[in-house]
């Protein structure tokens, strides 16, 4: 096989196991052989570089919408068409509040049940007052503060798998709903615990926001991919149609 | 990977901008809140994350990535997370050895996927580079088909509607030519 043909198939990966044994071979003794295959890594290296130069331009642009919304080119422009967006929100919002309003507030309120706590069990004859028991009485007595601070102390010695679905319980129940999303977020990245549990109480969390958007895409996970209010949230997708 | 997630892998590899811009958006946020506990500053994670998102693009696309073997996001944050302890050396910040060694034990990426997202470029191949772009859109597309994209001949001659193998194969050596020329013309000066 010529130097060329063996150098094309380096690149292809479909050097046999007597090529790879010619090719080493070449490589020592032949100089113009390990001065080609440089020149042709070199090239692939650079190839390579541009690409990823062009990806790295279409990202930023992306960024540069999200930072701007797409800014438009002059000053004025863009103070115009900020009003007139601005303006349209607001003559749609009304018009739609007043027409079909969808009360955010109230489905929440009809579908959110506090998750009760499973795996801690809290006797009154419990003579050690540890961290744990602390924290999940105060969350059982609805006394959300309390609960936030223990669950966090806890978090900072503790590995436990369900430390971060209650804390976002606790979130959600004191209205720190964002602080909750990410908890939750998180733990359908990480977590193998109550993972179908935290897709529901997002959809919710993100209900309250009056996010329709990600209530609803995560309220068709819920149907899709987990048995936890597989109906509910079938009901829920139904009444925000 | 649920199907939904499936979906989208295969939306990527078919080369869907809208899916290219989706993934990107979806994970944007929930990379910057990660990577705040490593103190970067935002443009920082920023960038790092744009690097990560582009590895991952580039293995999907590339073929080198046919399968999860855990979510889209799982993938992106473990090449972020190398990516975080990488710029952190830089830096001259000190990585707690713990964090370190978490990151150390992720298994879901390979060190060898990240070393070969390397791009710093010598000396020699900024030169290559330089020359590469004065080459003819037809020249580059052959080279980048070839190097890049993994491409072999009888693919080149589909994807850029040649007749015959033979004239890409001439076509792939007229290029790697005129590119050595130039830069032999050029550095003679």
């Amino acid at each position: 096989m010529n130097n060329e043909k063996l150098i094309q198939r380096y690149f292809l990966n479909e050097l046999s196991n007597q090529e790879q044994q010619e090719f080493k071979m070449l490589l020592k003794k032949d100089k113009n052989f390990k001065h080609e295959l440089t020149f042709q890594k070199n090239l692939q290296k650079v190839i390579k570089a541009e690409e990823r130069s062009k990806l790295k331009a279409k990202v930023r642009e992306f960024e540069q919408g999200i930072d701007t919304g797409n800014a438009p080119t002059t000053f004025w422009n863009s103070w115009m068409v900020a009003a007139s967006v601005l303006l349209l929100i607001a003559v749609g919002w009304f018009s739609y509040r007043s027409l079909f309003s969808v009360n955010y507030d109230n489905l929440f309120a009809s579908n959110y049940k506090e998750y009760p706590n499973t795996v801690y069990v809290i006797t009154r004859g419990d003579s050690v007052e540890t961290l744990e028991r602390k924290a999940f009485a105060a969350y059982d007595s609805g006394d959300q503060v309390h609960a936030i601070n223990y669950f966090k102390q806890l978090q900072k010695n503790n590995n436990l798998d369900y430390l971060d679905f209650y804390l976002a319980q606790a979130y959600l129940q004191s209205d720190s709903v964002q602080k909750s999303i990410i908890l939750f977020e998180k733990i359908l990245e990480n977590n193998k615990l109550f993972v179908g549990e935290s897709n529901w109480y997002l959809a919710l969390a993100y209900l309250k926001l009056g996010d329709k958007i990600n209530a609803t895409k995560y309220l068709k996970k819920c149907v899709a991919d987990y048995d936890y209010m597989k109906e509910e949230a079938r009901k829920l997708l139904d009444d925000l149609d | 990977m649920n199907k939904e997630e499936q979906k989208t892998f295969e939306a990527l590899k078919n080369g869907s901008e809208e899916t290219f811009k989706k993934v990107y958006e979806d994970n944007r946020l929930k990379f910057i809140h990660f990577a705040r506990k490593y103190q970067l500053s935002e443009e920082e994670s920023i960038d790092i994350y744009q690097d990560a998102y582009i590895v991952f693009y580039e293995n999907v696309t590339l073929g080198k990535l046919t399968a999860l073997k855990s979510t889209i996001s799982t993938y992106i944050f473990s090449v972020g997370k190398y990516m975080i302890i990488d710029r952190l050396k830089k830096n001259k910040k000190t990585i707690d050895s713990e964090l370190a060694l978490s990151m150390a034990q992720d298994d879901s990426i390979s060190v060898e996927a990240l070393l070969e997202g390397e791009t710093t470029l010598t000396q020699e191949q900024m030169l290559l580079q330089k020359f590469f772009t004065l080459l003819g859109g037809q020249c580059k597309k052959v080279l980048t088909l070839f190097y890049y994209r993994g491409f072999n001949i009888a693919e080149i001659m589909i994807e850029g509607g040649y007749n015959s193998e033979n004239v890409v194969k001439s076509q792939k050596s007229r290029c790697l030519k005129q590119l050595k020329e130039l830069i032999k013309s050029n550095t003679a000066l």
